[in-house]
């Protein structure tokens, strides 16, 4: 029997909705179970409505579901938001500490979760644990696996204590007045982990041998800056917070330029500052890794919710030409390995590299069944590190336009990284000649990018090769789409979907293959204008057409199918 | 034995009689004294006609942008402590665009010697105020004289926790040179705001008038390592104080990092094979 449950836990941020929806995520994950959280929360730290959701299959899943199967809540106003996206054969279960709700129209539970924790332990802060108890009940969960996640995730043992009780309190209520399930079989497996895009890049920085951070704590970045600043002393390296972004990216750059591998990661807001120094890392040719979490724009937007509006932003920012590569990953795991191979990119090109997510990616957490470290190789370019015999030309003019990088001390290496235009030792140089051999050798490398992109990063197509609907998508998408296609081609085989996992060398050619054949072409995307499609149409003279969302929520599987079937 | 000549690049161009003339060969003939070599240094810039040095001093240098040479240079001084980091930049550099840098660079304790040519003026884009324009000041973006206080670049090092704090003037390349090789010899951040004439845009500050509105305090008694006479100093002088105001002994930024990170990034062995990176996986997915 095929497991796929969407569960979601709403109440006011300090509700504790989070906690025990992460206990359950790890739940699911220690039986086995393929899982993907979604986080839908205010930019507060308490009292705003927030929602948790989890989703448990037992096939890899990378999108959320189309409707609610369990819902945990704090608060009226909860089930009465969400009640109009839940299953009609979804459960409620809802603190009736207050007030019962008539007519939820599904089966349904008032509990008083409040009360109980009140009574019991002193505390309103253990109804979340009690709510747990009950819906690992319902579920069918094996009492040993949620003691051993309530056990791994409370350090302080008076906590612990209580929340273990809180648990047995709910569960025994359960017993009495709830009717059991039983949805979740015993443990199917095991292994594996649990891990937000956020951590896998920060996981794929260190391993790739990146041992300099600078970072300012922006939503939804901030994680990789504090898992950095956590880890990295151990590989012994240096993780810092920043004044600004400005600083930041300018750190980087400069112990980039001193020879280490250099990492900075924003938002949009952040990216916005930096835009000028991604231009001199262009100019003065040093590589950087920048990873740009997306969130809702313009301006400050809503800091914690997901978009994929600085798509064209991260593509052609930055005064003047020079070359860029931008990796696109389209889940936790791709972000781990794409993270890990834009260092070895950004030294062989010599350039600024970005890995463009967005808030989905960066802050919910999706299986990651292996991390395969032999995958993971260190290839440092045209670096320098001992002396140099003969004439030093940094920016030697060469076949490729990429030239041999030297580090200070090393002897005969001097030169200067200048971010006015400069001759082949890196001095300030007007003349014309000199300025369009310059321009060219610069721009030559990004066609060797393309070839080692084509290769690292193939484009892949999914579904039905010769299928008459096309999709294309990056990033967050990827998951949606893959559904949607599926569900499409349940009957008959009519759809692929093309994932772009870097955008910059844009894949023209992939593109115009992909859509060759086509009728319809749909490119899916979380902004208003549709910039993705627009690029394509630049690269294809292709018109295509369009879906959007730009609510700051997830496109749900249904939204596309709406409109494919539509139209 | 090096000496001043392994630092010349090529000759300086300014105008003639430019206060960064003698600021140069303040830092190279300081650079010798230390017995730095060319490769040890990388000498970082921002923007202004201050910032053409890297193109007159040889070492490793990095000319970057407005206002963020002193990020940069937090970033090379990290990555690899040995290197002798020097900044030489202006006051629109550093007072102005890059003010916030400035601030927390000096907070901060970092190993950087910073070069600061002050000739009140913005002399690369033709003769603009500068935050140290005296009040008054006309020049073309401000024609009616300026209505803003000046900064003073000492006060504010000070005021943020400087460690190394002196003024120079260009008018005396003997004890400029001292000042800076005070600073390259110093433990941490250390400031040189240098009194530097721009004799095409700023008609006020000649040398002539430097000379007669400075007070050397290595002339009046000054006690250099109390923190509060040299804001007394600086606050209450009639005249601008010239020489080494406040100097102290801490641990730079750096030396705290390296401490707690056992070793100096640089080194760091990054093949995979040197690396548990198992340990890092399971506690970053907490398992």
């Amino acid at each position: 029997m095929s497991l796929d449950l969407f569960i979601t836990i709403g109440g006011r941020a300090g509700d504790g909705s989070f906690l025990i929806g992460d206990i359950l995520a790890r739940i699911f994950r220690l039986t086995g179970y393929n899982v993907l959280t979604y986080r839908d929360f205010p930019s507060n730290i308490r009292g705003l409505p927030t929602y948790y959701s989890v989703r448990v299959s037992d096939k890899p899943i990378y999108a959320i579901k189309d409707f609610i199967d369990y819902l945990v809540a704090f608060e009226f106003e909860a089930v009465e938001y969400l009640k109009r996206y839940c299953s009609s054969s979804a459960v409620v279960i809802y603190d009736n500490s207050i007030r019962d709700i008539r007519d939820v129209g599904i089966e349904s539970y008032g509990i008083p979760f409040k009360k109980m924790s009140i009574n019991n332990l002193g505390s309103e802060l253990f109804k979340n644990t009690i709510a747990l108890g009950v819906l690992t009940y319902i579920l069918g969960i094996d009492e040993k696996h949620v003691l051993n996640v309530l056990m791994k995730t409370f350090m302080n043992r008076e906590i612990m204590d209580k929340n273990i009780r809180a648990y047995k309190i709910g569960r025994e209520y359960a017993v009495e007045n709830v009717k059991i399930r039983r949805e979740i079989g015993g443990a199917i497996g095991g292994g594996g982990f649990l891990l937000s895009g956020n951590e896998a890049i920060a996981i794929g920085a260190i391993v790739a041998g990146c041992r300099f951070y600078a970072g300012y704590p922006i939503t939804p970045a901030t994680e990789i800056m504090e898992l950095l600043i956590m880890h990295m002393p151990k590989y012994q390296g240096i993780a810092i917070q920043a004044e600004d972004e400005i600083a930041a990216i300018n750190m980087a750059i400069g112990a980039s330029y001193a020879g280490l591998r250099a990492m900075t990661a924003t938002s949009g807001p952040g990216f916005s500052l930096m835009t000028e120094s991604l231009s001199l890392a262009g100019m003065v040719e040093l590589p950087v890794v920048i990873i740009y979490v997306q969130r809702v724009g313009p301006s400050t937007g809503i800091a914690t919710k997901m978009e994929q509006s600085d798509t064209l932003q991260a593509l052609f920012s930055g005064h003047g030409e020079f070359p860029r590569i931008i990796l696109t990953p389209g889940t936790v795991e791709e972000a781990f390995y794409m993270t890990a191979e834009a260092f070895n990119l950004a030294e062989k090109i010599q350039c600024p590299v970005i890995v463009l997510i967005d808030q989905f990616i960066a802050q919910n957490r999706e299986t990651v069944n292996t991390i395969d470290l032999s995958r993971i190789r260190i290839d440092r370019g045209k670096l320098i590190t001992s002396e140099v015999v003969g004439d030093y030309k940094r920016y030697e003019v060469t076949d490729d336009g990429i030239s041999p990088r030297a580090i200070p001390p090393v002897k005969g290496g001097i030169y200067l990284a200048n971010s006015n235009e400069h001759d082949e030792k890196g001095y300030t140089a007007e003349d014309p000649w000199i300025r369009k051999i310059m321009v060219d050798k610069r721009l030559r490398k990004l066609e060797v990018a393309r070839k080692i992109l084509e290769e690292a990063f193939p484009h892949k197509i999914y579904g039905c090769r010769d299928g008459k609907i096309a999709f294309i998508g990056y990033g967050s998408v990827h998951g949606v789409i893959l559904e949607v296609v599926e569900r499409l081609n349940v009957k008959e085989p009519k759809a692929k979907y093309l994932q772009l996992r870097y955008l910059w060398p844009f894949p023209s050619e992939n593109v115009n293959k992909f859509i060759h054949n086509a009728d319809r072409i749909y490119v899916v995307e979380h902004n208003a204008q549709g910039q993705l499609s627009e690029l394509v149409k630049w690269a294809t003279g292709i018109s295509v057409s369009k879906i959007l969302k730009y609510d700051g929520r997830a496109f749900r599987p249904l939204d596309i199918m709406k409109v494919v079937e539509d139209g | 034995m090096v000496d001043e000549r392994e630092f010349i690049l090529k000759n300086p161009v300014w105008c003639p009689g430019c206060g960064h003339y003698a600021v140069l060969t303040a830092l190279r003939r300081a650079v010798v004294r230390v017995g730095l070599k060319p490769e040890e240094i990388v000498l970082v810039t921002g923007i202004g006609c201050s910032s053409r040095f890297t193109d007159f001093f040889r070492s490793y240098g990095f000319h970057g942008i407005h206002g963020r040479a002193l990020p940069a240079a937090v970033g090379i001084k990290l990555a690899n402590p040995r290197l002798k980091v020097i900044v030489a930049n202006g006051d629109g550099d550093t007072y102005a665009i890059g003010m916030n840098h400035f601030i927390q660079t000096a907070r901060r304790n970092i190993g950087i010697t910073h070069i600061v040519m002050n000739n009140q003026v913005y002399g690369l884009t033709k003769g603009q105020y500068s935050p140290t324009s005296a009040r008054g000041f006309i020049s073309s973006t401000s024609p009616r004289g300026t209505i803003e206080k000046p900064i003073d670049g000492a006060l504010l090092a000070l005021s943020a926790g400087a460690t190394y704090v002196a003024r120079g003037f260009s008018g005396n390349i003997d004890q400029l040179t001292r000042l800076i090789e005070g600073g390259l010899r110093h433990r941490g951040y250390a400031l040189i705001d240098v009194l530097s004439p721009c004799v095409t845009f700023n008609k006020l500050n000649t040398y002539e008038w430097f000379r007669r509105n400075i007070v050397d305090v290595e002339q009046i008694n000054h006690n250099p390592s109390s923190r509060l006479e040299a804001f007394k100093m600086l606050l209450t002088s009639s005249k601008i104080p010239v020489g080494l105001i406040y100097w102290s002994e801490e641990e730079a930024f750096e030396e705290l990092i390296i401490n707690s990170i056992g070793g100096i990034p640089i080194d760091a062995n990054i093949s995979l094979e040197e690396n548990n990176y198992e340990r890092l996986i399971r506690d970053v997915a907490n398992v």
